[in-house]
């Protein structure tokens, strides 16, 4: 793949003229330079804390590292081990239904808290700051707060009748959606706000000819805004998937994967044998698992754009 | 047309070159500052945490100003880092070859694997020469051996305790129960008036669930069976560590333990404080590092006049012994392989044993845990609150005797740990047998101990004639 900067000249030797025609060498090289120069720290920050540890986790993967020391090559046992694990595949689920909900609810809330927005004029920087505020709290404090809020003893469960009993983190069943849900309230807002700054981008004679075609809300919502953001969507349903498969921080704090590992996931899991089991080389094949599948959701998309698809 | 070879583009071959070429700077920049960074001169290194800034304050006045004070040119820098990412910090700067001079570890079983890495250093030399094996109380010392050499020395340890609230005990004429069977009873007419039996949760760390692993273990099972199983004589299906599960297991079900599982789960530490304090309920089940936190629920700092008392975990069968001490090593310091002089940090670390005055000190403010050195009531600072001067002398006392057995997360090698936490979730819960999460930990076991994984154990009552 070769990348070429915007205003770089066609062909190599084939200088850049001055207004006059003449050649000027150093103006490119100078151009070339600055470029490099606007590059280095980006590029030394890929290799230092991207690179250099995924190429070693690749390596730790087939190895049985404990964390300290030298590691010894193992060949495919990390992966025949994880692949035989029913613990692997219950976290392995866990994402799954995890994925599932974040593609469905908070992006379901997004797109009509956005073009509920996007229909009024009034009070609605007000309504998009409000909703973006959760997303720019620090994920441990909304966690706190909400382990509070629910928390049989002294939560709003206790001041509503209904909810008086419910344990919302310590039922087994109700663990994974509740913590999904606080993870939910965070996100949303964030949605809201990509997708109305996608919805501003609509030509808004569609919805006049729309309205003049006889067209209500739901239509013009289904026929119009959909399609026109459809990009970003897509985008923010990829992300969803990767970031999905990725999660580890509410869990980790809320419920640390319990009760009876009902809120196991393959990053708390990973976290676990990594630092508790000293098993580094075997959490290095569940993040190597883990990447292969982010790379594969990114090559279908890339697939399905390339198709010719509108996303 | 475009020409991949151009000099203004941007192709692979230049950009690996250039990628190769920041690597390479940033490496020799790397290494030059571990060569002439903060570490120069002949500073010892400490990366430590502390929860409250009065605690930061109580460690430069009795251990980093003294120390510094009386050896100047080899003062201690303390660094402090944040409690929760504090291991993994100092794991990955040790791992790149870097790393404080003392480092400081959770216990026993995580020097193991520094060991094997060769990332600490053998201190059996320094050990002779400041006379460590005689500073430190003998169980304590062999535990920190692994393959015949000293790693770390300990520098606090613990025990299990059922703390209570005496004047809930005196409202219903109560005595501290010291059987499996007064204790059932006591329970039983406890949860009938309404008073919650033991106050628990594991919300704010699962390990809670070890604890009573442990003290079920070491008070049902025994110290002789658990050092049996251990060292792999006997299997962990064995009846004698079936029969104290299904026992906690009936405790869970009935509401003893938490009100109910599921509360249990959502549970944190300070409710089962603030519980205790107000007579909500009965006991505390719990080990001595609560020093440092329950006290701040009772008295004049929580606004309330409640006291708060311990009495020893009830002796569950009649062939263990009454009063049995689980120890367990609740940190350790070793030095660091990368250590610019290791004689220094030694000095430093004998200079600390021997700092009886930091121990008593830590203790009487913070609830801090001392090391576990011989320490005398002629020791205890005026004003040390009583309930921990009495837990230290009757410990010491218990280890002569070699009343004492073993917690899990020091002498049970790590998976089988994650798994005694974790798996315990589904005891808990009933959706495992006592039998069946048994079976699970043989299995686990039986591979690490196969692996040699297993901490440096003692022997129980071997140390009586020590």
């Amino acid at each position: 793949m070769t990348f070429r900067l915007v205003d770089a000249p066609a062909r190599r030797g084939q200088d850049a003229k001055a207004a006059d025609g003449v050649p000027v060498p150093g103006k490119h090289r100078w151009r070339w330079l600055r470029s490099w120069v606007f590059m280095v720290p980006l590029l030394a920050v890929n290799l230092l804390v991207i690179v250099v540890p995924s190429l070693e986790a690749v390596y730790y993967a087939f190895t049985n590292w404990t964390g300290y020391g030298s590691a010894k090559f193992t060949g495919f046992a990390n992966f025949r081990m994880m692949f035989t694990s029913g613990e692997f595949w219950q976290a392995c689920l866990h994402n799954v239904l995890w994925t599932i909900f974040f593609l469905i609810v908070p992006m379901a809330m997004g797109l009509a808290g956005a073009f509920m927005l996007s229909r009024i004029t009034r009070f609605r920087a007000l309504f998009r700051t409000l909703y973006f505020i959760p997303y720019v709290m620090a994920t441990v404090v909304s966690s706190i707060i909400w382990e509070n809020l629910l928390n049989p003893n002294g939560g709003i469960g206790s001041a509503i009748g209904f909810l008086a009993n419910v344990s919302f983190f310590g039922n087994q069943k109700l663990a994974l959606p509740s913590v999904a849900f606080v993870n939910n309230w965070q996100w949303w807002g964030f949605l809201v706000v990509m997708f109305l700054a996608a919805m501003q981008g609509t030509n808004p004679m569609l919805y006049e000819a729309a309205q003049i075609d006889g067209a209500r809300t739901w239509g013009q919502f289904w026929h119009i805004t959909l399609p026109s953001i459809r990009p970003v969507l897509m985008f923010l349903a990829l992300m969803t998937i990767i970031w999905s498969f990725l999660v580890f921080d509410y869990i980790y704090i809320i419920t640390q994967g319990g009760p009876n590992n009902a809120t196991q996931v393959v990053g708390t899991l990973m976290y676990t044998e990594a630092f508790s089991d000293q098993a580094a080389g075997y959490a290095s094949a569940m993040g190597l698992f883990l990447g292969v599948l982010a790379i594969i959701v990114v090559i279908i998309y890339t697939r399905i754009r390339r198709r010719g698809w509108n996303i | 047309m475009t020409d991949p070879r151009s000099p203004l583009v941007l192709n692979r071959r230049s950009f690996l070159g250039a990628a190769g070429l920041v690597a390479a700077s940033a490496g020799i920049a790397a290494c030059g500052s571990s060569a002439g960074g903060s570490n120069s001169g002949s500073d010892i290194t400490l990366w430590t945490a502390f929860t409250e800034s009065q605690q930061a304050t109580y460690f430069n006045d009795t251990i980093t100003n003294p120390w510094n004070k009386a050896y100047p040119k080899t003062p201690l820098q303390v660094t402090l880092k944040p409690v929760n990412t504090l291991a993994q910090l100092q794991q990955t700067a040790v791992e790149a070859g870097a790393g404080p001079d003392i480092l400081g570890e959770d216990g026993s079983s995580t020097v193991v694997p520094l060991a094997e890495a060769k990332q600490i250093l053998p201190l059996d030399g320094y050990a002779e020469k400041y006379g460590w094996r005689d500073i430190l109380l003998p169980w304590a010392f062999n535990a920190s051996t692994y393959k015949g050499k000293l790693w770390s020395i300990p520098n606090a340890y613990e025990t299990m305790l059922v703390y209570y609230n005496p004047a809930t005990f005196d409202k219903y004429n109560w005595k501290a129960p010291t059987t499996l069977d007064e204790t059932e009873a006591l329970f039983e007419e406890a949860h009938g008036k309404g008073i919650q039996p033991i106050t628990s949760g594991n919300a704010g760390w699962r390990g809670v669930n070890e604890w009573f692993v442990t003290m079920f273990w070491n008070h049902y099972s025994g110290p002789d069976a658990l050092y049996q199983a251990l060292t792999g004589q006997i299997p962990w299906t064995d009846p004698v560590f079936v029969e104290p599960l299904q026992i906690l297991q009936k405790w869970f079900r009935q509401g003893w333990i938490g009100v109910s599982s599921q509360d249990y789960f959502t549970t944190q530490f300070a409710t089962c404080y603030t519980n205790l304090a107000s007579g909500k309920a009965l006991t505390y089940w719990s080990g001595t590092w609560e020093f440092g936190s329950l006290p701040l629920y009772f008295g004049a700092k929580a606004h309330n006049d409640a006291t708060w008392s311990w009495m020893n975990v009830p002796q569950m069968r009649s062939d263990i012994p009454p009063v049995v001490n689980e120890l367990s090593i609740g940190g350790t310091y070793s030095i660091n392989a990368q250590a610019k002089d290791p004689d220094a940090v030694a000095k430093f670390l004998g200079w600390y044993l021997a700092n009886k005055h930091a121990a008593v000190v830590g203790l009487k403010e913070f609830g801090f845990e001392p090391p576990p050195i011989t320490l005398t009531t002629s020791d205890w600072v005026p004003g040390t609150n009583p309930n921990y001067s009495r837990c230290y002398d009757e410990m010491a006392v218990n280890s002569k005797a070699g009343n004492i057995g073993y917690t899990t997360w020091t002498f049970w090698p790590p998976k089988s740990d994650t798994y005694i936490i974790d798996s315990m979730d589904g005891v808990i819960t009933g959706s495992s047998t006592p039998a069946a999460y048994c079976a699970g930990l043989e299995t686990v076991f039986k591979a690490e101990l196969a692996e040699g994984r297993v901490p440096p154990l003692f022997k129980p009552r071997a140390y009586a004639a020590l």
